[in-house]
């Protein structure tokens, strides 16, 4: 039962927006807590569901359904049928639940009524979305006909979205009911969807209200293109038919073209591909990349899309070649995140002490969350102030953010994602932009999409990354300053003694994705205990997501090695020490010897760092997406003899220094703090956000 | 040596009560104070103040045990069933459970004595015709549950990074928070208004904004607002606040407010306005209690320009925190029950 209920919480989380999502676990504190809700009315509602008399409350249960699990709004959708007679007498049982709450019980009761259906071969949504079709078709007769077309709109999007999660067989079957020349016709599911995207009303476009409907369904066709076509060719060809046919207050191409480009990096050259998030951070799949960029690229670079994203740099460049630059040379400096500020203690504490500059922060998920822009919205150039103004009238000009913008001279964005994207198109060149770039961006969608003709730099924590990086990028990078320079750590405080308990533990700081690959750091512990039984792994870090929770490849990973762990009779040799809090690192890492990263990627591997510091040997594996460019070597120069190519050479490693003694597990510490403190990495970081005079002039004649 | 009283509690119908909810998280800290001087159940499970949760099962049930009183609040059909001496809240007015009680609770000094003395309650009409008819009297004994701050909530403010974080959402300046019911009744409009004339003043919203502020979101949103946050990471918030506000509408008037007491517990002073319930936690002579919006104004712009008066506003912040201490409402209610037993024959 916990199992059915946790996939149906990972579920209805997973079908909110980003921002959503954040928020919903934010309310829900905890998974735990969300589960125990889910549990505690289950049984309930469920019983509740089938008792109720069909088909009179059918209806009202079927739009809370497709509410429930539409990637529009739902929350607002939500607060929209509450008007609606049935939904009222359900909720009056219980005023005082939450929005949250609600679209669960709907979805309880959708899944209610899924398993209570005899022939067991239609589910919940689908039921749900016939009837509501069915029940809109009627209600368009009526009187009140914008809105019911808009709810018609609504439904046929619905729809869309049901092919893209299920099959097109189903879809069509449903599409039957209602369009049935539509749905016999024959074509492939790209058409299908156009054909659905017709059957929409002429006038829609010029509806403010139907906005919402429209900004999304660029989305929806792309991924139903893609999924089930799987062919860039012929998804590029539906987005050109999409710009050529689209209402012109609206613009499909980007929000499109992101799912266009990570179906491109998903096969990447590879016809099969791999069932991966975020499929270039495959190792293979990278090193295609860094041999075969050109031919790889060549469909995207051939598209429309990038036509039009090429077309907006040559336009920012010539605009900056007639009205040549004037960057201020003022030190207030607006540092803007999406939510993780992990990285940036340091760099605004040093700021804050340096003479002369203020420094403010600006949260873009906070920007999200106040003017509606979601991450595939934030993509638009305009959409934050029409979205803005869509919701708040015209409070986007008066709002805090963009006062803050209109404040700073140095707009400093941490990671280069959807902020990066938006404040590339958004602000006046008279601001100087500096994105930093860690890892995995690099191997992501949303550089593309950024304006680089309008961003003066851009900072890379690796070298490794940085090379990766020039081979996607380099010719539209003609105008950014490159620089690399390490994370910015406080290193000073981290311990380091010389006990002898932890001679012969490896450590290993976060483990629990494929990624971090512990399955090698199973097999060096194996092949270390085939000689010495001392030999233990410590695994510190979150434990391992549900089953549930995680994708195919994930799955396969975890079931994988805990085969392992127990074919090789390691379970006393491991320990799952469990989560660390960051001000707990030193003190976890003391009980370790050496700390262990086998990584397929990584930008820095800040574990390792704060390992070394705490006199721990280092075991670093020269991580295969960046092996080409010995990017391991290269970030742990100082100390390039920890690094390994083979799981010999890491037992070998690990043999000759398994247990140093106090002054040796001290200067290891030494070099570690001398290379990778603050004190060595912020100069460089200052100079790229405050640069010299000549630096400026030489900048605002690119 | 005098045995620990046994009290069996309940609300509404929750059998196990966790921080889920603002009422619950109100209630919980009721039943912390008890177990101070006293054996609690919550639904027949003695309260352990280190849980995270008390009781057990998804509904309340009848106690099979003897205890000698029973507090139940917002739950009419139980309360009926209960053996006395029950006690139960003083609101909302329901006049078969007041006639059963044989105390009523309160939170407040000051709804006590509104409670007793009708001649003092003018000024307060709005409260009570609210929450009471208008010729309402009661001679039954008024039992005040002193609240008082949870030492387990400023607990939880212990990672600097998780603080810094919340600075930086709050945008690394001066913020004057205000979190919790975004609603027409509980925003603190003296403080919205003084804003508008001072550029400096940066006001923070955190909590769902409810559909009947269409208005405000225009205000809030020259602001910095949150979204929802959670109960564990409140702590953290208010600490990165530079001072926080509070409500305004009759209920605060007149009823105890956990918000104060949470940001004074963190050392975070608080500018609110002047009431009888803010004058008994902070202290009458205490610098954040503005009278009118023009006196508000004048705050804020003390509060941002004024070092000396900034640290006298903190000094007295960590005095009234002092003054709220766990133990010593717990002592205050202790000799209150005390006065309950004695007044009714009990024990």
């Amino acid at each position: 039962m916990e199992n059915a209920v946790r996939k149906l919480f990972a579920r209805l989380v997973r079908a909110l927006p980003f921002s959503l999502q954040r928020h919903v676990l934010g309310v829900l504190g905890n998974p735990g807590l969300g589960l125990r809700l889910m549990n505690e009315e289950l049984a309930r509602l469920a019983e509740r569901a089938l008792a109720v008399q069909r088909p009179e409350p059918l209806p009202t249960v079927a739009k809370a359904v497709v509410t429930a699990l539409r990637v529009i709004a739902p929350l607002n959708l939500a607060t929209a049928l509450r008007g609606e007679t049935q939904v009222r007498a359900l909720l009056a049982a219980d005023p005082s639940l939450s929005d949250f709450e609600f679209l669960g019980r709907m979805a309880r009761i959708a899944d209610a009524m899924a398993n209570a259906d005899p022939g067991g071969r239609t589910t919940a949504p689908k039921i749900a979305v016939s009837l509501a079709l069915r029940t809109e078709r009627e209600r368009v007769r009526l009187a009140d006909m914008e809105r019911q077309r808009q709810l018609v709109a609504s439904n046929l999007l619905s729809l869309v979205e049901l092919i893209h999660q299920d099959d097109v067989r189903a879809a069509r079957d449903l599409l039957r009911k209602v369009a049935p020349g539509l749905a016999d016709a024959q074509m492939g599911a790209g058409a299908l969807a156009a054909s659905i995207l017709k059957a929409l009303p002429d006038n829609l476009a010029q509806d403010p209200a139907a906005s919402p409907l429209l900004s999304h369904r660029a989305f929806f066709i792309a991924t139903v293109a893609v999924t089930t076509s799987h062919d860039f060719a012929s998804t590029e060809k539906f987005a050109q038919h999409l710009l050529a046919s689209g209402p012109s207050a609206f613009d499909p191409i980007r929000t499109s073209y992101v799912m266009v480009l990570e179906e491109l990096l998903r096969t990447c050259g590879n016809p099969a591909g791999v069932d991966h998030p975020s499929p270039l951070r495959i190792a293979e799949n990278s090193t295609r990349m860094q041999t075969d960029a050109e031919r790889l690229l060549a469909p995207w670079r051939q598209s429309l899309g990038y036509r039009l994203v090429i077309d907006r740099e040559t336009q920012t460049r010539a605009k900056a070649a007639t009205a040549p630059r004037h960057l201020s040379a003022g030190k207030r400096v607006l540092v803007i995140t999406n939510g993780n500020w992990f990285f940036l203690h340091e760099v605004i504490d040093a700021l804050e002490n340096m003479h002369g500059v203020q420094c403010r922060t600006f949260d873009f998920a906070l920007a999200q969350e106040s003017y509606e822009l979601s991450p595939r919205e934030a993509a638009l150039p305009r959409s934050a102030e029409t979205s803005a103004a869509r919701t708040h009238g015209d409070s986007f000009d008066a709002s805090l953010f963009k006062q803050l913008l209109a404040w700073a001279d140095v707009i400093f964005v941490e990671w280069c994602e959807w902020a990066a994207v938006w404040l590339s198109d958004y602000l006046p060149s008279s601001k100087r932009l500096v994105v930093r770039l860690h890892s995995y961006e690099a191997f992501a969608p949303t550089p593309h999409f950024v304006n680089w003709a309008n961003v003066d730099a851009l900072v890379f924590v690796a070298d490794h990354i940085m090379k990766f990086f020039n081979v996607q990028f380099s010719e539209r990078l003609t105008h950014t300053t490159q620089t690399v320079i390490d994370n910015i750590r406080d290193l000073g405080a981290f311990q380091c003694d010389g006990e002898a308990h932890r001679d012969c533990v490896l450590g290993m700081l976060g483990y629990n994705n494929a990624n971090k690959n512990p399955r090698m750091a199973l097999e060096i512990l194996r092949a270390l205990r085939a000689d010495d039984p001392r030999w233990k792994l410590r695994l510190l870090g979150p434990a391992w997501p549900e089953d549930a929770e995680l994708g195919a490849h994930e799955l396969e990973y975890k079931t994988a090695f805990f085969a392992d762990l127990a074919a090789f009779d390691l379970t006393d040799a491991v320990q799952f020490v469990g989560e660390v809090p960051s001000h707990a690192v030193n003190r976890a890492m003391l009980d370790c010897g050496l700390i262990l990263s086998c990584s397929e990627r990584e930008g820095t591997h800040e574990a390792v760092v704060e390992g070394i510091a705490s006199g721990c040997v280092p075991l670093i594996r020269n991580w295969p997406t960046s092996a080409a460019y010995d990017g391991a070597r290269t970030v742990y120069a100082p100390l390039r003899e920890f690094v390994f190519d083979s799981v010999e050479q890491a037992v070998a490693t690990a043999r000759a220094h398994g247990a140093p003694d106090a002054a040796a597990r001290r200067a290891i510490a030494a070099r570690g703090v001398a290379a990778f403190d603050q004190g060595a990495t912020l100069p460089g970081l200052l100079d790229v956000l405050f640069p010299a005079p000549a630096a400026r002039l030489e900048a605002s004649r690119l | 040596m005098t045995r620990r009283p046994r009290i069996w509690c309940g609300f509404a119908n929750k059998g196990t009560l966790d921080a889920a909810r603002g009422d619950s998280i109100g209630e919980m800290r009721i039943l912390k104070m008890l177990s101070c001087f006293a054996d609690v159940y919550y639904n027949g499970v003695a309260v352990d103040r280190d849980c995270l949760c008390f009781g057990a099962g998804e509904q309340l049930t009848l106690p099979r045990d003897e205890f000698d009183l029973y507090y139940v609040r917002a739950n009419n059909a139980l309360f009926a069933q209960l053996p006395h001496p029950k006690i139960c809240m003083a609101y909302p007015y329901d006049e078969e459970i007041f006639a059963m009680a044989d105390g009523l609770v309160v939170t407040t000094d000051i709804w006590k004595h509104l409670l007793l003395t009708p001649a003092r309650r003018p000024p307060f009409a709005e409260f009570f015709a609210k929450w009471y008819p208008d010729t309402f009297h009661t001679a039954k004994p008024i039992v005040q549950f002193k609240q008082a701050i949870d030492p387990s909530f400023a607990a939880i403010a212990a990672s600097d990074q998780q603080r810094s974080a919340w600075r930086f959402k709050l945008t690394n300046t001066d913020v004057f928070g205000f979190y919790g019911r975004l609603d027409k009744s509980s925003l603190p409009y003296s403080i919205m208004q003084a804003a508008q004339s001072d550029s400096r003043v940066l006001l923070a919203f955190a909590g769902r904004i409810r559909s009947d502020l269409k208005a405000e979101q225009d205000i809030i949103a020259r602001h910095v607002y949150l979204g929802q946050v959670p109960y564990q990471q409140m702590p953290q918030l208010i600490a990165a606040t530079a001072c926080t506000l509070a409500g305004e509408s009759c209920d605060d008037d007149v009823l105890g407010s956990n918000k104060v007491l949470d940001s004074i517990g963190l050392g975070v002073p608080v500018i609110c306005k002047r009431n009888p319930v803010r004058d008994e936690y902070l202290g009458a002579d205490y610098l954040g209690l503005f009278d009118d919006t023009a006196h508000a104004a004048a705050l804020l712009g003390a509060f941002l320009g004024d070092r000396k008066w900034r640290e006298t506003l903190l000094a007295q912040t960590r005095a009234a925190a002092t003054r709220n201490a766990l133990a010593d409402a717990a002592a205050y209610t202790a000799a209150e029950i005390e006065s309950l037993f004695k007044a009714i024959g009990a024990r």
